[in-house]
């Protein structure tokens, strides 16, 4: 299945969005690698931030481990900067 | 303005461009309350050895709501205050507020203890990125803190 994930904070730099291909029945970690293998590629400076990086589903942050039913999109949080 | 508010005297809030300065009164001011304390923060015209002219605030604003109605609600929970908090979402210039904390108690320990907590949570939890614009224009995003949940 297809999942878009909506770039935030310093992934802009990258891309608006990504959109990445998963097997069916994946979690959140499987999003997590499928975008470190296209980050390795393509902007490999960016792979500590990614692995400090949370995923939300709308206002949701969820755990490498949580199930994605049902989910088309999430979006990517890098370490936090706000104040 | 987009906002989250709750009876048990907090009030939270999202702005574009620079925070206003001048709307929280209304929202702390309590009969009962004799210190009032504030936090402003400003965007500074230098960071890390750097120049910089401006900030932009990258925001997921869903989150960022409920980020900040959670840390309201904790707070008002364990202090005696009532609490006003708001941040800006996109362009804010050196000089201007980006972020206007206010909290009122009867007495002042608890707003200031209240004032500190906020904004040394909000610099952890809240979802809000910063991309740091030099007066040439160039531009770079500054690193954080992780809330990753597991």
């Amino acid at each position: 299945m297809q999942i878009r994930v909506m770039a935030l904070g310093v992934f802009r730099t990258v891309a608006a969005e990504f959109v990445v291909d998963i097997r069916d029945n994946a979690c959140v970690r499987d999003v997590r690698e499928a975008l470190e293998s296209r980050l390795s590629v393509e902007s490999s400076g960016m792979l500590d931030t990614l692995a400090r990086s949370a995923f939300a589903q709308d206002d949701m942050v969820l755990k490498d481990s949580d199930p994605l039913i049902e989910v088309d999109c999430l979006s990517i949080l890098p370490p936090v900067a706000g104040g | 303005m987009r906002i989250t508010q709750s009876e048990d005297g907090w009030f939270c809030g999202l702005v574009d461009g620079p925070c206003p300065t001048d709307q929280w009164l209304v929202h702390v001011e309590d009969p009962g309350h004799g210190a009032i304390n504030t936090f402003y923060g400003v965007v500074r015209n230098h960071n890390e050895g750097q120049a910089a002219a401006s900030v932009d605030y990258d925001v997921h604003e869903g989150l960022a709501l409920k980020s900040l109605a959670a840390l309201c609600t904790e707070i008002v929970a364990s202090l005696p205050v009532r609490l006003y908090v708001i941040h800006s979402c996109g362009m804010v210039a050196v000089g201007e507020a980006s972020v206007v904390i206010a909290a009122s108690s009867a007495h002042r320990a608890e707003a200031f203890e209240a004032t500190r907590r906020c904004i040394d949570q909000l610099k952890i939890r809240v979802p809000i990125w910063k991309r740091e614009i030099a007066p040439d224009q160039s531009d770079r995003w500054l690193d954080g803190h992780t809330i990753r949940v597991d």
